[in-house]
């Protein structure tokens, strides 16, 4: 039984020089390697944030969304001949929130190279990927082409582990699946067992990468049980939304002890005691991690590294 | 009959580089850009900015610039985007919020009760500056006086209808932190995740109370014909439905039915704000239908379906309220052409069944786009409504 340290569950806003550089980068009056130099910026600051980290991440602040990268550079989905960022779907409202995504069309067999990944992230030592989870990969595609859902997020699985072999070139060890689409479906009464696939993550944990999943916004105690057989490493648990006594799993767990909606920035102390009632309540390996309950993309730059910093520093006094 | 198929912008156009930066050093690329846009809309201040003497404003180094000489700059921006929808052809026009920092922000700041947090990303290079309501929120004096003025500066420059637009009270909810709302109740029975949506439904009320309604009142005592409410954020809570219903009728409490009372929704399932939206106030909604409709000839399916199934629920639910169709893409370089747009109004105008009740807009603000895609996408929507005018 033992604490395996902190980790973050998704992508960081950016700041305000970056911002900045950024809108004038849309408006014509910047270039993008202009951008991409700040945003290689704050990735640092990110990064150097993240001590005691049981994996670190850049922050992914040039993915605009968790498709667009993949729907540029895998093959299987549809490019439109248009100018800018509009070739790859429409503009999408992200769940209940004020940010967007575009929404891309899966037409042909999805698959990769090999380098996709590794070439829209930096290098990090212990890094760990964001990327959708299966059940919201279904959910956030319009596919034409595959008859079975399981079939599409297995080749997407295996499009994604075709890129372990670079990613570990590049220093990575790890990938955190995000699933928000539980927490909407489960609010919408729309939430269908049926389209989870329990070995989705096999062909990427043959290739030795720790894998995780979160479930951001939702009460995990609805549905950690069927994940007691899947291939995850761990099972991140959104403390303000999920009910504690109720959650049983053989598996570890990423207690999202920090809140990623809020600007207030959590005490030690405060983490220290949602750990504690977590413990006291739930049944488990016993093994954790910390970390935020979802991306920290909804708190300014400053207010998110100060939550990764008390998330560094708590973890010291964990065991 | 009136005038069918009236056209009109959202809200926001891109501010010009030179009104974005104040402080910047003298640009002659700027100023080229601002002669050219000032002479093809017709704006006589263009020679404020720049002169053959050389005394113009932005022929001045920007950190020499008075704050007089700042705030004509931006008056002058408004002046530009007047008369790009004048020149365009709008039937209703506004300033492209060139005066506004931005649509939370600038609401925000004068609203007592806020403080700003910081930048959050909504879509790509769109940001706002996220406030924390600190406390109980309320607009203040000035604050109203500076909706005034703005209203009363685009009225001296223009002999068209004017749409003013502020951002709803939902959606000024929903973009802020609802710290002073949400403490006051955690430390009652009911977990955090109860006291978050009592505190939500507790702002929501106040901003449309105590911020929008003084507002909205000032622009009926300003003779304004219209008056927009955007709530981009209304959908993204099905729950909330009532909530949402219930801010914008507060917002628009005491509006005289002579008045069009607007409300623009945007990127989002529509249909999921019913049966509450059927008790709304508003005679018009502004509705993003054309999302990512690219293709040259017009096909029924560049129609967003949530567009088609609010029509239908308006029709299910015996509203009598017109839609202000959403015909462009904010988010595409491609220019629309006329006939394309001509067949997507004529679309929407027979599932309307009444002309009176279509009305054309783009999907959203232009602020995402240069004005040299801008202005010819309004230019096109323009014409587009004049072909469809024709074809009735």
């Amino acid at each position: 039984m033992s604490f395996k340290g902190a980790v973050l569950t998704g992508t960081v806003s950016r700041s305000p020089k970056t911002i900045q550089e950024h809108r004038l980068f849309r408006d014509g009056h910047s270039t993008k390697e202009n951008f991409l130099e700040l945003v290689k910026k704050d990735s640092a600051e990110i990064i150097k944030a993240q001590k005691n980290f049981a994996f670190v991440s850049g922050g992914q602040l040039d993915w605009l969304d968790l498709l667009r990268p993949l729907a540029y550079s895998f093959n299987g989905f549809e490019k439109r001949k248009s100018k800018g960022e509009d070739s790859v779907g429409p503009v999408t409202r992200w769940y209940s929130t004020n940010t967007f995504f575009r929404k891309p069309a899966i037409t042909e067999k999805i698959s990769s190279n090999g380098n996709e990944l590794a070439e829209n992230l930096p290098e990090v030592e212990k890094g760990i990927v964001f990327l959708l989870g299966s059940y919201s990969f279904i959910r956030l595609t319009q596919n034409s082409f595959y008859t079975d859902k399981k079939e599409m997020v297995l080749d997407y699985a295996k499009a994604l582990s075709d890129n372990i072999a670079s990613l570990k070139e590049k220093g990575y060890t790890s990938i955190i699946f995000s699933e928000p689409s539980f927490g909407f479906d489960l609010l919408k009464n729309n939430f269908d067992k049926s389209l989870i696939v329990k070995n989705f993550a096999e062909s990427i944990k043959e290739k030795g990468f720790t894998v995780g999943v979160n479930f951001p916004l939702a009460d995990a105690s609805k549905f950690i049980n069927l994940f007691d057989d899947s291939n995850y490493d761990f099972l991140g648990i959104d403390s303000v939304y999920s009910d504690f006594s109720n959650i049983k799993t053989s598996k570890d767990v990423l207690i999202g002890a920090v809140d990623g909606s809020r600007i207030g920035i959590e005490s030690k102390e405060q983490i220290k005691n949602t750990v504690k009632d977590f413990k006291s309540k739930a049944v488990f390996s016993g093994n954790y991690f910390i970390g935020v309950n979802d991306r920290l993309f909804d708190v300014p730059f400053e207010q998110g590294l100060q939550k990764i910093r008390v998330l560094s520093e708590v973890s010291e006094e964990l065991d | 009959m009136n005038k069918v198929f009236i056209t009109q912008e959202i809200g926001s156009i891109q501010r010009p580089i030179w009104r974005q930066k104040l402080n910047a050093e003298k640009n002659d690329v700027w100023i080229k850009d601002a002669l050219t846009w000032g002479e093809k809309f017709g704006v006589e201040e263009r020679f404020e900015l720049a002169n053959e003497k050389g005394t113009g404003l932005l022929q001045k180094n920007g950190i020499k610039r008075t704050e007089e000489e700042k705030q004509r700059i931006i008056d002058i921006s408004s002046i530009y985007v007047i008369k790009m929808f004048e020149s365009a052809g709008l039937d209703r026009v506004f300033n492209g919020e060139q005066p506004r920092t931005e649509m939370y922000d600038m609401l925000a700041k004068k609203t007592k009760g806020i403080k700003t947090a910081g930048f959050v990303n909504s879509f790509d290079a769109n940001y706002f500056r996220k406030g924390i309501l600190e406390n109980k929120i309320s607009i203040t004096d000035s604050g109203v006086e500076w909706f005034k003025e703005e209203f009363d500066f685009v009225k001296k420059y223009t002999e068209k209808e004017i749409k003013p637009c502020l951002t709803g009270p939902y959606t000024m909810t929903d973009w802020s932190y609802v710290e002073f709302y949400a403490k006051s109740l955690e430390n009652k029975d009911g977990s955090k995740l109860e006291a978050v949506k009592t505190a939500r439904k507790n702002a929501v009320i106040d901003f449309a109370r105590n911020v929008l309604n003084p507002i909205v009142k000032q622009y009926v005592n300003q003779n304004a014909k219209v008056i927009q409410i955007d709530e981009p954020a209304a959908a993204t809570k099905q729950h909330e439905a009532e909530l949402v219903v219930e801010g914008i009728n507060e917002s628009f409490k005491g509006v005289p039915r002579n008045i069009e009372k607007a409300v623009h929704l945007c990127y989002s399932n529509y249909s999921s704000l019913f049966p509450e939206l059927a008790e709304s106030a508003a005679d018009s909604y502004l509705i993003e239908c054309t999302n990512h409709s690219t293709g040259k000839e017009f096909n029924p399916s560049q129609i967003h379906e949530e567009a088609l199934k609010v029509i239908n629920l308006f029709k299910e639910y015996g509203m009598n309220v017109k839609i202000g169709a959403g015909l462009i893409d904010i988010h595409s370089d491609l220019i629309e052409s006329p006939e394309i747009i001509k067949d997507r109004i004529l679309f929407i105008n027979n599932l309307m069944d009444n002309p009176e009740n279509v009305q054309v807009n783009p999907d959203c603000g232009l602020r995402t786009r240069r004005w040299d895609v801008a202005y010819p996408k309004l230019v096109n929507m323009v014409k587009g409504a004049e072909l469809a005018r024709k074809e009735l």
